[in-house]
């Protein structure tokens, strides 16, 4: 049943976005062929514009994204479509999973497609060697190459998108709970989720310091690092997102299994 | 199992508000069962009990011998008295929806129901007047093979005409060995059909009889004898 | 054929009334088949379990006879038929009558008022 859940999720969602992905990359290709034809002034003010429209696009796809998983997470659990949503025979778990899993899945595709515009608008030979030039001290302290580097600093963002977004569900479930949901009390509720978990990834990045001086000097110093210390700090801060991801993801059911009360 | 609904000593309140007060009630299989009430009285409010949109304050609810459940949705049929579908789709695409999502949901029926009643499959719900939607949503219900119909205001919004074809189609159309739970507070167009009718008040149930019973015993129609009782 | 209630007396009654009027004027002829009682209440919109209790009391009043495995039956009794329409004609007289007396005519007058009016269907 979750299959088919997200299934049908998943259609209405990426149907919606995928007007912005086509124009997003639409105008990137766009911006990309007017950069390139000549330098005459025209093309470059062709160029700029396309180049506008097409960010414009690729990060509301983004924001829509985010958005609108909230707006129609409360629609389709407490607004008129919950009528439907909790009389089909599904277990209450699949119902969240669905919406979690889309919300995974729909985060990934528009992350890839901004990335993908990002690289049509701009990659060039020149412009890779220029960034790396920029952050080849980086790069070489810790012996990665340029693509590793920014797979996991993309990767670091995507998990804390994750979590924000499910911070948004629990202020949902919550807000609801609590107020008859009032969306004021949902956003509130929301906010301060999303505080409690930004403290808790600072604690668990404070445990392994207690037990590890070098690693507390990440909090104590400004000086330069060892290169395990930092090596280990990062694999220690993508577990602890996963972890909390998974913790929010429990929490999240758990409360959706209480049922609920709808207007 | 000939009981296919019963409520324990159920109570609802939101906040300090009671809104359902001990409710007990046992409804057997292959009856027609009306509830009626004014608006507010808390009809719908038993009705989403019924149907897991609420949890219970304390009491039991129990479909077929359990609590709501996967297994409860799947031999409810409840239609709500709201238009409760994404507008975005096409009726015949909720048609395949509901035939993923329920085993007993018969599709011919679906399309057969929705050509009598003249409406057209490849129209999107959104395009569709509320009254469409809602007969749209009576189709959907009544397609499927359930053992307990939950109708929550069928008549609202719809002309005289209509509402008898309405009732027709519940008639010919509900399981054998099937109930059917009808709330309503239009009492003289329904009360036809009606096996038993069960009054209810202030969250409270006043009165669960045999329509006709109450008839012979009382004198007159049963909307009358809601009037009288309640003055209104 | 779909019956028209009167919501103020108990339907099972009204249908039974309907039946009773349908055998008498032949409509179903003697030992004529019914419907089952799902098929009839769906052919004249009734509930099913009213229609049931209609027929249990016409089986009551033997008109109606259940042969076990086949279903319901008008009965073979011609008399009994008879006897009922007999009654059924009474009944309509009396009221006619006391609503002639109730406005103030006479026998000889409400008589004069059939002949008159007779031929009318």
């Amino acid at each position: 049943m979750l299959g088919r859940l997200l299934k049908y999720d998943l259609k209405q969602f990426l149907k919606f976005l995928s007007v912005f992905y086509i124009l997003g990359l639409f105008f990137a290709v766009l911006t990309r062929l007017f950069l390139n034809i000549d330098n005459s002034l025209f093309m470059k003010i062709v160029g700029e514009i396309c180049r506008g429209a097409a960010f414009s696009m690729l990060f509301s796809a983004f924001a829509n994204n985010i958005l609108r998983l909230w707006v129609k997470f409360r629609q389709s659990v407490y607004g008129d479509e919950s009528y439907l949503t909790h009389t089909l025979p599904v277990k209450k778990h699949c119902i969240y999973s669905s919406k979690m899993l889309t919300a995974v899945i729909t985060a990934f595709v528009s992350l890839i497609v901004l990335i993908l515009g990002l690289f049509v608008i701009y990659y060039s030979k020149e412009n890779a060697d220029a960034l790396k030039a920029m952050i080849s001290p980086i790069l070489n302290t810790f012996n990665i190459s340029l693509l590793t580097g920014l797979v996991l600093v993309v990767f670091v963002l995507y998990l804390e998108f994750i979590n924000i977004l499910q911070c948004g569900f629990t202020g949902i479930i919550l807000g609801h709970r609590f107020n008859n949901g009032k969306l004021g009390m949902s956003v509130l509720f929301g906010f301060i989720i999303y505080m409690l978990s930004q403290i808790t990834i600072v604690i668990l990045m404070f445990i392994p310091a207690i037990f590890n001086s070098d690693f507390m000097n990440i909090f104590v110093t400004t000086k330069a690092m060892n290169l395990e210390v930092i090596k280990f700090a990062v694999v220690y801060s993508i577990i602890s997102y996963i972890v909390i991801n998974i913790v929010g993801f429990l929490i999240n059911i758990k409360l959706f299994n209480k049922g609920v009360n709808v207007d | 199992m000939n009981t296919i609904l019963e409520l324990k000593n159920l109570n609802k309140s939101f906040g300090a508000k009671k809104v359902l007060e001990n409710i007990n009630l046992t409804i057997p299989r292959g009856k027609i069962v009306g509830l009626l009430g004014k608006n507010g009285t808390g009809k719908s409010t038993l009705i989403k009990l019924i149907n897991d949109l609420l949890t219970p304050t304390s009491g039991e609810v129990l479909i077929n011998g359990k609590s709501p459940s996967v297994e409860s949705k799947k031999i409810i049929a409840y239609l709500p008295e709201r238009t409760y579908l994404d507008k975005s789709m096409k009726v015949a695409q909720v048609i395949k929806y509901f035939a993923e999502f329920y085993d007993n949901f018969d599709s011919q029926k679906a399309y057969k129901l929705l050509e009598e009643l003249g409406l057209d499959v490849n129209q999107k719900l959104a395009k569709m007047s509320k009254g469409m939607q809602e007969k749209v949503q009576l189709v959907l219900v009544m397609s499927r093979k359930a053992d307990l119909y939950i109708l929550d205001e069928p008549l609202g919004g719809v002309d005289p005409a209509t509402r008898e074809y309405i009732l027709d189609t519940i008639l010919s159309n509900f399981n054998e060995g099937a109930s059917v739970i009808i709330s309503t507070h239009l009492i003289n167009d329904i009360e036809r059909i009606l096996d038993d009718v069960i009054f209810i008040n202030d969250g409270k149930i006043i009165l669960h009889s045999e329509c006709d019973k109450l008839r012979t015993e009382q004198g007159g129609s049963v909307d009358e004898i809601f009037r009288r009782m309640f003055r209104c | 054929m779909k019956f028209d209630f009167n919501n103020n007396i108990p339907i099972y009654i009204q249908i039974v009334e309907q039946i009773k009027t349908d055998i008498v004027a032949g409509k179903f002829k003697p030992g004529e088949r019914l419907p089952s009682v799902r098929d009839f209440a769906n052919e004249t919109k009734v509930n099913p379990n009213t229609m049931q209790k209609a027929l249990v009391e016409l089986e009551e009043s033997g008109l109606v006879f259940t042969e076990r495995t086949n279903g319901k039956f008008i009965t073979h009794d011609t008399s009994l038929i008879n006897f009922y329409k007999q009654k059924y004609a009474e009944e309509l007289t009396l009221t006619y009558l006391k609503r002639m007396y109730d406005i103030g005519y006479s026998l000889g007058e409400i008589s004069k008022q059939i002949e008159q009016l007779g031929g009318n269907k």
